[in-house]
């Protein structure tokens, strides 16, 4: 058991650590520029000179897949740093605030959470305006509900502990509790669990960059470079399928991590 | 009784919490519905009273209760791409988002199953590795992507599969519509072409759909089973020298059926909403379609109504698998 969840750890770390790589390093050692129309040389097929062709513009489809990375890295950045602590501090006041309080923002999370998210988040998008951060506003906005049902979870168990009572009387406040004492105390659950999340974060961001609502073109995105690579998908197929590629080894690899990670510091749950 | 009361009432919030989201959505929309109205050479006092007349000047509440009022009597508003009522819109195409998650549903049930199954019995075996393969690939693949990918392989080089599209274009109307999903109204109609081309047109796309179902059918069913299977009752079972096939079906299979219709249920609605990529790729005319072209053509009331009702079904079908659970698992109770 330990030995097959250490397997899917490595795996996962060596495909996001590649992820990692060709966002901050790939924009540095293309040889290629993202944006560098070459008219003369469109849709052309895979070659020494450009490793995974060039699109309906000529454009280096390998730097524009690295440059694209950080565009995903960006926006799973964004949405984790929105959505997560969001949900905590929601969750954690729920938690330790008791009665009415609680009642009032676990009932907001419950609905939050019946609610289909990709739908909303599209019709949020649609609503923002394209732009990457008007994305990841509209993904977090529905990803934080699952954070705060997992803070509330654990503030109520640690409610009672020795630790707090000593900080109540020394007589730190309630943002101070939730902020000193009760978030740090969340941190390695909320980390597993994000790691579970990041690969849907990717996909979504992926689906709503294919909708024409993530970066703003030029700049290059993945679920974008599909949906332009569409129209040429019958003969020149290597525009599209790259970036679709990107797409599952980066979402492979955050499953894979994740998985791993779950294993790895929550014995008690078994592999689902 | 209570429960269900409070199950009910739990509900009715829900349903007023997602029209508070759509309600909030469409508020932030950049689009202003008057310029639609008196168009953008109209000089201050018509902007005015224009404004005034479609109540935009009103307090925040008022609004929400004046939307709720329409919502409520079936006024979603019209679509300014289709120049219809937005609820006659969603009428005629979401028959075939139903028909197309239904299918993949069916598919993810008949291969998950049994794959969940064999990872379950042989646990820690290779039947077991390929089910996590098939969970891992169900979580990292794009939806959109594996469409095309699939389009282009089976379509466009091997030939098996018809192109994107719900019928043959020559098939175009030949069916009458009754209940809007195209093989029941085939079949209603004898029109056996008709019923031949929409059972090809759907398999592409019902198993790229389809693949995602798989994947949480199977770890579903393969993590419900590990713990049945662990139970006395299992050893009881097998201590009476039942056959293996007997005590996996009957028993153990048995033993979690609740949760597994329960799953199978949130299954069919989250691909409901999962539909929304796959129609695009696939030129299927359901909602996932409609709502995309609203999105392309900046038609708010068509992407809000569209949301609303995936919402609506969402969380009934949600309410309903709870309700389910309970019938079927009276520790639930």
């Amino acid at each position: 058991m330990t030995r097959r969840a250490d397997v899917t750890l490595i795996l996962g770390l060596i495909l996001v650590g590649l992820f990692l790589a060709a966002a901050l390093l790939g924009p540095l050692l293309a040889a290629q520029a993202p944006l560098a129309a070459d008219l003369g040389n469109r849709l052309a097929p895979p070659s020494a000179d450009h490793w995974l062709g060039t699109d309906e513009l000529g454009r280096d489809i390998l730097a524009r897949l690295a440059h694209g990375a950080l565009t995903t890295l960006l926006m799973v950045v964004l949405v984790s740093a929105i959505a997560a602590p969001l949900g905590l501090v929601i969750g954690a006041t729920a938690g330790l605030g008791g009665g009415w309080l609680d009642a009032l923002l676990m009932r907001l999370t419950d609905i939050a959470l019946a609610l289909p998210r990709l739908v909303l988040a599209l019709a949020l998008a649609a609503a923002l305006g394209a732009g990457l951060m008007n994305a990841a506003l509209a993904l977090a906005l529905t990803a934080w509900p699952a954070y705060a049902r997992l803070a509330r979870a654990e503030t109520r168990a640690a409610a009672g502990a020795d630790f707090l009572a000593a900080a109540r009387l020394a007589g730190a406040g309630p943002v101070r509790l939730i902020f000193v004492h009760i978030l740090p105390l969340l941190l390695s659950t909320a980390l597993v669990r994000l790691s579970l999340d990041l690969a849907g974060i990717v996909l979504a961001a992926a689906g709503l960059g294919f909708l024409g609502l993530g970066a703003a073109p030029p700049a290059p995105e993945w679920g974008a470079m599909i949906a332009s690579g569409r129209k040429y998908l019958l003969d020149q197929w290597w525009v599209a399928t790259f970036p679709g590629l990107a797409i599952l080894l980066a979402g492979l690899g955050f499953t894979l991590l994740g998985d791993g990670l779950r294993d790895r510091l929550d014995p008690r749950t078994r592999r689902a | 009784m209570r429960r269900a009361l409070g199950g009910l009432a739990g509900l009715i919030l829900t349903l007023f919490g997602l029209l508070l989201v759509t309600f909030l959505i469409g508020q932030a929309t950049p689009i202003d519905p008057t310029l639609t109205l008196v168009g953008d050479r109209a000089n201050a006092e018509t902007v005015q009273a224009a404004r005034r007349a479609l109540g935009l000047d009103d307090p925040l509440p008022l609004r929400f209760a004046t939307y709720l009022g329409r919502v409520l009597t079936g006024d979603l508003g019209t679509s300014t791409l289709t120049a219809r009522p937005v609820l006659s819109d969603l009428v005629r195409v979401f028959p075939a988002t139903v028909e197309l998650a239904t299918a993949a549903t069916l598919i993810g049930l008949a291969l998950g199953l049994p794959l969940g199954l064999a990872g379950a019995y042989w646990h820690g075996r290779w039947p077991d590795h390929l089910a996590r393969l098939v969970g891992v690939l169900g979580h990292s693949v794009p939806v959109f992507w594996l469409g095309l990918m699939a389009l282009l392989l089976f379509y466009a080089r091997l030939d098996w599969a018809p192109g994107p599209g719900r019928i043959a274009f020559a098939l175009e109307g030949t069916v009458p519509t009754i209940t809007g999903l195209l093989l029941v109204d085939a079949l209603l109609a004898g029109n056996g072409p008709a019923l031949q081309s929409a059972l090809a047109q759907l398999v592409l796309p019902a198993s790229v759909l389809g693949l995602f179902s798989v994947a949480q059918i199977a770890r579903l069913t393969r993590a419900y089973l590990i713990e049945a299977l662990g139970q006395d009752f299992v050893l009881a079972a097998r201590a009476r020298g039942l056959s293996e096939t007997r005590v996996l079906l009957f028993h153990a299979l048995a033993a979690v059926r609740g949760p597994l219709v329960v799953a199978l249920a949130l299954v069919w609605g989250g691909l409901l909403e999962g539909s929304v990529l796959t129609e695009t790729v696939f030129a299927w005319p359901g909602l996932g379609a409609y709502m995309t072209q609203a999105l392309m053509s900046a038609d708010p009331n068509a992407i809000l109504g569209g949301a609303l009702l995936v919402g609506l079904v969402f969380v009934l079908v949600n309410a309903g698998a709870d309700a389910l659970q309970r019938r079927l698992d009276p520790r639930t109770a």
